[in-house]
Order: structure tokens, then C-alpha cells, then sequence
């Protein structure tokens, strides 16, 4: 299946448009592995089956506070996957603040970071092309 | 890709959307009683929302047959308000929410920007989305696990 080829500075995220989709799993989410920073996951390119859908995030838009870090595939991480994470004031993941964010998973009201990235959101429903 | 916001044009203010969430919301409230009259195991989170720059309402209700959603993905219903040229599209469908699979969907609807003509369709789309609980249950028993997205290669 060939994959939608993501333009520069958008990012995907498989699934709907709930909150619970734009917030980090905790303990999952949450840790750090080869090649691959802790955080929301996205692809800069992602294949679909027929009938699924994701929303792209517009990299740009995202808070100063969020950052979209790509994996360093040389290191053990997944082509195309990026991983948005709160970053702290020297640029490095802000483990702290991401805890708090996926802790929040499920409950009401949605953390604000889950806001930032629904904000950043820029074409909804997407679908691979026929 | 355009990133100015698209909905800053609607005629329709925030309460009006609260309006139409809370309409849906009461419709959800009846489709979660089917689903739960078909499958009484089933766990019926609290109704959300989520709006943005390219979309004024998502309102929604997840389902699942744990309290968690590590085993198995939520079957979410919702139904999505979003701008197109001066009219609004309305989606309403029944899907995975961590895969983006969707289990049924409804023709797409296309209304004019205003609060009487929403509710009407909504209203319409609401009676047909009841009837939904037998999709519900199909897409529950199917027990689709997450994606692992931390291992999975695009």
C-alpha cells in the first residue's frame, strides 16, 4: 500500500477526534526507547486502510512549550515517527510535565497540552487516497 | 496545507454549539441505553467534545467492554460539525478510536451556516444514529487492540 507522503511541518495521528487521542498513554507514552523520544505519536507518513482515518497536525502551530521530535532511526528508532513532547527551558523533554499530561488521560477537564495539540490540528478525517 | 483557521466565519456562536452538543448528547444517552439493553457488559464513558481551527464540534461517547483501554480500543460514535465554503458538514459515524477504523458512517450531510438548519439535521441524523447499538456491539466484540504505535513502522 503505498503511504500518504507527509509535506514538510504536518504530521499524522491515527484515530479520532476525541481527547483521549491527543493525550499520551501513561507508561507507555511516557518512556524513553532506543532511537525514540517519549510522547504523543504521529508519522510523518502513514499508511491507511480503507476506511481509516487521521487528523494532521500542523507541526507549526504547536505551543512553544510542545515539540515534535523525529526518531533517530540510526539509534533504533521508526522512520517517519515523530513523537510530540513538552520540552523544558534547555530543549530537553520535560518528563515531569509529560507525566502529568498522559496522568490526565481519560479524565475531565482534558489537560491544556491536549488543547495545544487539538489547536494544532489542520485537516481532520483524512483518509488514504483510492 | 492551509493553516489560517477555518472557522472563524461561522455565524453560529459557542452557545449555540453547546446547544447542538447538548442535543447530541441526550441522543447519545439513548444509544448507549440500546447498547446496553444488547451487551450489558459494556462500559459507556462520559459524553466529550473536542473543537479547533478546522472543526467547531466534535461531540462524542466511547464505549468499551473494560474500564481501560489497553486491552482493547474505545468504539467511539460522534458526530463532526466543520466548514465548507459557507456551508457546514456534518459526519456521524461509529469507528475505532486509536486505529481510525470506521465500523459504519453516515452519508455526509451539508447544511447551511445557521443554528436552525444544524439542529434540523441533527436531529434527523440523531434519530438514525439510535439505531446504531447493533454496530456498537459488533465493533465492541471485536476487542481491536490499539495500535502499538511505539513499535509499529508506518
Amino acid at each position: 500500500m503505498p503511504p500518504i507522503i507527509g509535506t514538510s511541518g504536518f504530521v499524522f495521528r491515527r484515530g479520532r477526534l476525541t481527547e483521549k487521542t491527543f493525550t499520551p498513554r501513561p507508561g507507555i507514552d511516557t518512556v524513553w526507547r532506543p532511537g525514540q523520544a517519549p510522547g504523543l505519536s504521529t508519522f510523518e507518513s502513514l499508511s491507511l486502510r480503507r476506511g481509516e482515518v487521521a487528523q494532521v497536525i500542523a507541526v507549526v502551530l504547536l505551543q512553544p512549550l510542545l515539540r515534535a521530535i523525529p526518531d533517530d532511526v540510526a539509534a533504533g528508532g521508526t522512520p517517519w515517527y515523530v513523537s510530540i513532547a513538552p520540552v523544558d527551558a534547555a530543549g530537553g523533554i520535560d518528563q515531569q510535565l509529560l507525566d502529568e499530561w498522559a496522568a490526565t488521560r481519560g479524565h475531565s477537564p482534558a489537560h491544556a497540552l491536549t488543547g495545544n495539540v487539538l489547536q494544532a490540528v489542520v485537516q481532520i478525517n483524512v483518509r488514504q487516497a483510492p | 496545507m492551509n493553516t489560517a483557521p477555518a472557522v472563524q466565519n461561522s455565524s453560529l456562536i459557542p452557545a449555540d454549539w453547546d446547544q447542538v452538543h447538548e442535543q447530541i448528547q441526550a441522543t447519545l444517552d439513548e444509544l448507549a441505553r440500546r447498547v446496553c439493553m444488547r451487551c450489558p457488559a459494556t462500559v459507556v464513558r462520559p459524553g466529550g467534545k473536542t473543537a479547533g481551527r478546522v472543526w467547531y464540534l466534535s461531540s462524542y461517547r466511547e464505549f468499551n467492554l473494560t474500564e481501560g483501554d489497553a486491552e482493547a480500543e474505545d468504539i467511539v460514535v460522534a458526530m463532526t460539525f466543520s466548514p465548507v465554503a459557507v456551508c457546514i458538514r456534518i459526519q456521524a459515524e461509529v469507528g475505532g478510536a486509536a486505529t481510525g477504523r470506521t465500523d459504519y458512517e453516515a452519508p455526509e450531510r451539508f447544511v447551511p451556516a445557521s443554528l436552525p438548519a444544524v439542529l434540523a439535521v441533527t436531529r434527523e441524523l440523531g434519530e438514525e444514529l439510535c439505531c446504531w447499538d447493533e454496530v456498537v456491539v459488533q465493533a465492541l466484540s471485536e476487542r481491536r487492540p490499539p495500535p502499538d504505535y511505539r513499535k509499529e513502522r508506518a
